[in-house]
C-alpha cells in the first residue's frame, strides 16, 4: 500500500470540508464510530478552529457493537458533538441484508427530509472498493437519493459547483484520496481516539467495522496502531473482505449507491 | 454452566439477567445496564441463529452470551428490547463490555 | 504522486494497460483480483486485466470504461497514480475531469489495421495539452496482433507525431507495446527485437517528476470564504504560492488595498508562517465583504485585476449568447469580446464545422476579477464555460502580449 504525504492530505480535506461549509450551510456528517469517520471529524475540528459545526448523523439499527455506542457517547462528550441518532429498521430488503443494507438509507432519508441538509460529509476512500474508486469529492444524489453516475457534472480543478435539484443534495467526500494506511498514520501522529474493536483480541480484531451482524473479524495479533500499520504493510487483502456485505455479488454495491445506499 | 457466585451483588445481577430474559421490556435493561459496571461480567459473544438476520423477528431467536475476565460464560441474554409491542435491536445497553466473536 | 492520466480509445486497450501495470507490479490486492475473475467468469469472459478498473456491471458486459477510475502503484520506490478516462465522446465531461489532476499522459493508440490514431485520441491529446500535460508516452498497442511488426509501428508513430508537432507538442517518447500480453511495459519483450528503448513504465519512471516550482517569492493567497472561531470569525484561504508570515503586509485584490495579517491559523492553530498548499485561517487589518475569489498577493507584479480576460478556450458544444464562466467559485456573465482563429483540435488547423472547437479570446466579464496567466498561477489562470447554464467547456489565461 502506498504512503502519501499526510500534510497535503490533511489540505484538501480541510479545503474540501470548508468549501461544503460555505457552500452548502446547512450540511451534517454520517459518523460511524470507524477510523474513517472518526478521522474526518479531527479533521474537521482542525479546519474549524476547534469545534465541528454541524451535526454528526449516526444511523443506528439497533445492534451496533457496545464498542462503538461508548466510544460514540465518550467523544460526543469529549468533541462537544452536535449527535443525530437515526434508528433504521431491521426488515428483509432486495440485498438480503437486513441489517445495513437500503434500510439504512431509509433512515438517512427520513433525517435529511427532517432537517433539511443540503450536503451530506460521508468519509468513504478511493481505495475502499472498487466502485468507491469512480466517486468525485462532491457528487449529486437526487431527490430519491439516486446516484446517477452515468452524469456526473465534471469536477474541474477545484470547482466542486453543481446544481442540486430541489429536495435532492450533495454528497461530499474529504477523505476520496486516502488510503488505509494513511489514515492510521493519521491517526498514530494525531493521537486520534480508536474505536478498540480495531485492535486485537484473542488473535481476532476487526478491520472494518459495521453492525454486530454482518461484520466479521479478522485474524491478527495487532494490538496497537503501529501493530496495525505494520500488518497493512505486509497485506494483500482487502480491508473489506471482512464485511459479508462484499461477498455478496460485486455489482449489488452498484445498484445500492445508484438506489441511494452509501 | 453458570457460575452463581457468592457474593450479593452477583446473585442482584443473576436475578436482573432472569427478569430480562423473562421480559426484555426497557425498565428490565434498565437494570441490567445499572448493574453491568459492578458485575464480573468483562467479555460478551453475539449469537444470530442461522447467522442470518431476515427480520426484526430473528432477533428473538437471536442471544447475547455474557464472559467473566477469564472469558469464562456466565450468562445468556436477549438481544433484543420489546417497547410497545416492537421489536428492536438492544446491544447499545451492552455499552461496556468487549468483544470476543470468533469466526 | 505522480499522477498520469491515460488517453486514447476504448477499443484500443487502455484498461487492459493499467491493469497490466497493477499485476505486473504487484499492486492489486488478491481480493480484487479474485473478484474481477468471478466477475469475468459470471460474464462468460476470460479474465481480463482491465477488470480490474471496470467496477461499474454494465461496463464489464460491454468492455466500456464510464467514468474515470484511478490506480495506484509503486515502482523502484516512486508512487504513481493512473487516471483511466472514457473514450466515448459524449463522455468528454468526464475525461477533462481526469485528465485535470495530472501532470503527463500515456496515449494509448492500435497499431492494428482499421484502429489507429482516432478523432476522439486526438481530442483527448489537445486537450490534455491544453491543462497543463506537457510529457506525452505514446504507447503504441495490440502489437500481437500485427505480428510485432515493426513497420506497423512507424506507420502510427508517423501518423501521431505529425498531429503532435502540429498542435505544438514537441515533448514525446514512442514505445511499442501489447497490453494484452503484457509485453513491454515493466520487462522488454523478445519478439521486439527492433525496438531500442526501455519498456513503458521505465520510461515513465526516468521522465516523471512533480513539477518543482521553485522558490516563489511572491505570497499569494486565494480567499474562499470565512471561518467562525470562539469569539470572532476569520477569513478563510489556502495558499497558493510562496511563503506567508504572521505580520506580513499584503495587497488586497482586487480592492488594491495595503493590508496587514493580524493572526494566521494553520492546521486550526495560531501559527507565524504559512506554506504554499496549506489552508488559512487569518485576521486581517481590514474587513473583507465577500472573500470568494479576493487575493492577498506580496506584490501585484504577476498577477491582475480586469474585466477583459485574454484566454485560450475549448468548448465542447459550441457557444451561445448565454454566456458565463466559473472562475474559482465565482459565477459571472462573460461576452466574447475578441475571437481570434478557431482552431480544428483533431488536426490542429483551422476549424471548418462542428460543435467542438479552440479559440484564442478577449473575454469581457461582468465584473473585474483577479487572475493571472495559467502558466504562472493555474489556480489564478483558469475556468470552466457554461452556455445557458450548462457545462460547455473551459479556458485558460493567456500571458498578455
Amino acid at each position: 500500500m502506498i504512503e502519501q504525504d499526510l500534510d497535503e492530505l490533511e489540505e484538501r480535506s480541510i479545503y474540501i470540508m470548508r468549501e461544503a461549509k460555505e457552500k452548502f450551510g446547512n450540511i451534517a456528517a454520517l459518523w460511524s464510530m470507524g477510523k474513517d469517520s472518526t478521522t474526518m471529524l479531527a479533521i474537521a475540528r482542525k479546519a474549524f478552529l476547534g469545534k465541528v459545526p454541524f451535526p454528526v448523523i449516526h444511523i443506528d439499527n439497533g445492534i451496533d457493537f457496545p464498542e462503538s455506542y461508548k466510544f460514540r457517547d465518550d467523544l460526543v462528550k469529549k468533541w462537544k458533538l452536535n449527535l443525530i441518532v437515526a434508528k433504521s429498521e431491521i426488515k428483509p430488503e432486495i440485498s438480503g441484508f437486513s441489517c445495513c443494507g437500503a434500510n439504512k438509507t431509509e433512515a438517512l432519508k427520513k433525517v435529511m427530509a427532517k432537517y433539511k441538509f443540503k450536503a451530506l460529509i460521508v468519509s468513504i476512500r478511493r481505495d475502499e472498493h472498487a466502485i468507491r474508486a469512480k466517486e468525485r469529492y462532491m457528487s449529486v444524489r437526487d431527490r430519491n437519493f439516486k446516484w446517477n453516475y452515468r452524469n456526473q457534472p465534471p469536477e474541474l480543478w477545484d470547482d466542486y459547483s453543481s446544481k442540486i435539484e430541489e429536495g435532492g443534495h450533495v454528497r461530499v467526500h474529504p477523505l476520496l484520496d486516502w488510503n488505509e494506511i494513511d489514515i492510521w498514520r493519521y491517526i498514530k501522529k494525531e493521537h486520534i481516539p480508536v474505536n478498540p474493536l480495531y485492535f486485537s483480541r484473542n488473535g481476532y480484531r476487526y478491520r472494518s467495522l459495521g453492525c454486530t451482524h454482518c461484520t466479521v473479524p479478522i485474524k491478527s495479533d495487532a494490538k496497537t496502531v503501529d501493530d496495525i500499520i505494520n500488518e497493512l504493510k505486509t497485506t494483500n487483502i482487502e480491508e473489506r473482505s471482512g464485511r459479508e456485505q462484499d461477498k455478496e455479488k460485486a455489482y449489488i454495491m452498484q445498484r445500492l449507491r445508484a438506489l441511494g445506499y452509501m | 454452566m453458570f457460575d452463581m457466585g457468592n457474593s450479593m451483588v452477583v446473585s442482584k445481577f443473576d436475578e436482573v439477567i432472569e427478569e430480562l430474559n423473562r421480559n426484555p421490556v426497557r425498565e428490565n435493561w434498565e437494570k441490567f445496564q445499572k448493574f453491568l459496571p459492578k458485575s464480573r461480567a468483562k467479555y460478551y459473544k453475539t449469537f444470530y441463529i442461522d447467522g442470518k438476520l431476515r427480520g426484526v423477528q430473528d432477533l428473538t431467536k437471536s442471544y447475547v452470551e455474557l464472559y467473566d475476565s477469564a472469558q469464562r460464560p456466565i450468562a445468556k441474554i436477549p438481544i433484543f428490547i420489546k417497547e410497545k409491542k416492537k421489536i428492536e435491536g438492544a446491544t447499545y445497553y451492552l455499552k461496556g463490555l468487549l468483544n470476543i466473536n470468533k469466526f | 504522486m505522480d499522477r498520469i492520466v491515460v488517453l486514447g480509445h476504448k477499443d484500443h486497450g487502455k484498461s487492459t494497460l493499467i491493469g497490466q501495470l497493477l499485476i505486473q507490479t504487484n499492486s492489486v490486492f488478491e481480493s480484487r483480483i479474485a473478484e474481477a475473475k468471478r466477475a469475468s467468469k459470471r460474464l462468460g469472459k476470460k479474465f481480463e486485466p482491465a477488470f480490474l478498473l471496470d467496477s461499474f456491471s454494465e461496463e464489464r458486459a460491454y468492455g466500456l470504461t464510464l467514468d474515470t477510475t484511478r490506480a495506484e502503484l509503486k515502482y523502484k520506490g516512486a508512487a504513481y497514480e493512473f487516471i483511466d478516462v472514457p473514450g466515448h465522446k459524449e463522455l468528454i465531461q468526464n475525461m477533462i475531469t481526469g485528465a485535470s489532476y495530472a501532470d503527463s499522459a500515456i496515449l494509448v493508440v492500435s497499431a492494428k489495421a482499421g484502429e489507429g490514431f482516432k478523432d476522439q485520441t486526438r481530442r483527448h491529446v489537445f486537450i490534455a495539452n491544453m491543462l497543463g500535460i506537457d510529457f506525452f508516452i505514446v504507447a503504441v498497442n495490440k502489437l500481437d496482433a500485427v505480428g510485432y511488426s515493426e513497420q506497423a509501428f512507424n506507420k502510427i508513430k508517423g501518423e501521431v507525431e505529425a498531429y503532435l508537432k502540429a498542435v505544438g507538442i514537441n515533448n514525446f517518447v514512442f514505445v511499442p507495446v501489447s497490453a494484452y500480453t503484457g509485453e513491454n511495459l515493466v520487462a522488454l519483450s523478445k519478439n521486439m527485437k527492433w525496438y531500442k528503448g526501455k519498456p513503458l513504465l521505465e520510461i515513465l519512471h526516468g521522465r516523471v517528476h512533480k513539477k518543482g516550482h521553485g522558490h516563489e517569492r511572491q505570497a499569494v493567497v486565494l480567499l474562499h470564504g470565512t471561518v467562525e472561531g470562539e469569539r470572532e470569525r476569520f477569513i478563510a484561504g489556502r495558499v497558493i504560492s510562496g511563503k506567508l508570515s504572521s505580520k506580513q503586509q499584503l495587497l488586497l485584490l482586487p480592492e488594491n488595498k495595503k493590508v496587514t495579517l493580524l493572526s494566521l491559523l494553520v492546521k486550526g492553530k495560531k501559527s507565524r508562517q504559512a506554506k504554499k498548499g496549506e489552508n488559512i485561517a487569518a485576521k486581517l487589518s481590514v474587513d473583507v465583504k465577500e472573500p470568494k475569489g479576493k487575493v492577498l498577493a506580496s506584490t501585484n507584479a504577476d498577477i491582475s485585476v480586469g474585466k477583459k480576460l485574454p484566454a485560450k478556450i475549448l468548448t465542447v458544444s459550441g457557444l451561445s449568447s448565454k454566456l458565463q464562466i466559473n472562475f474559482n467559485g465565482v459565477l459571472l456573465g462573460c461576452k466574447i469580446g475578441k475571437l481570434g482563429r478557431k482552431i480544428d483540435i483533431l488536426t490542429g488547423k483551422p476549424y471548418k464545422h462542428g460543435k467542438i472547437f479552440a479559440a484564442e479570446c478577449e473575454l469581457e466579464l461582468s465584473k473585474p476579477i483577479v487572475y493571472s496567466s495559467f502558466a504562472k498561477y493555474p489556480e489564478l489562470g483558469r475556468f470552466i464555460l457554461l452556455s445557458d447554464g450548462n457545462f460547455s467547456g473551459f479556458g485558460i489565461v493567456n500571458n498578455r502580449n
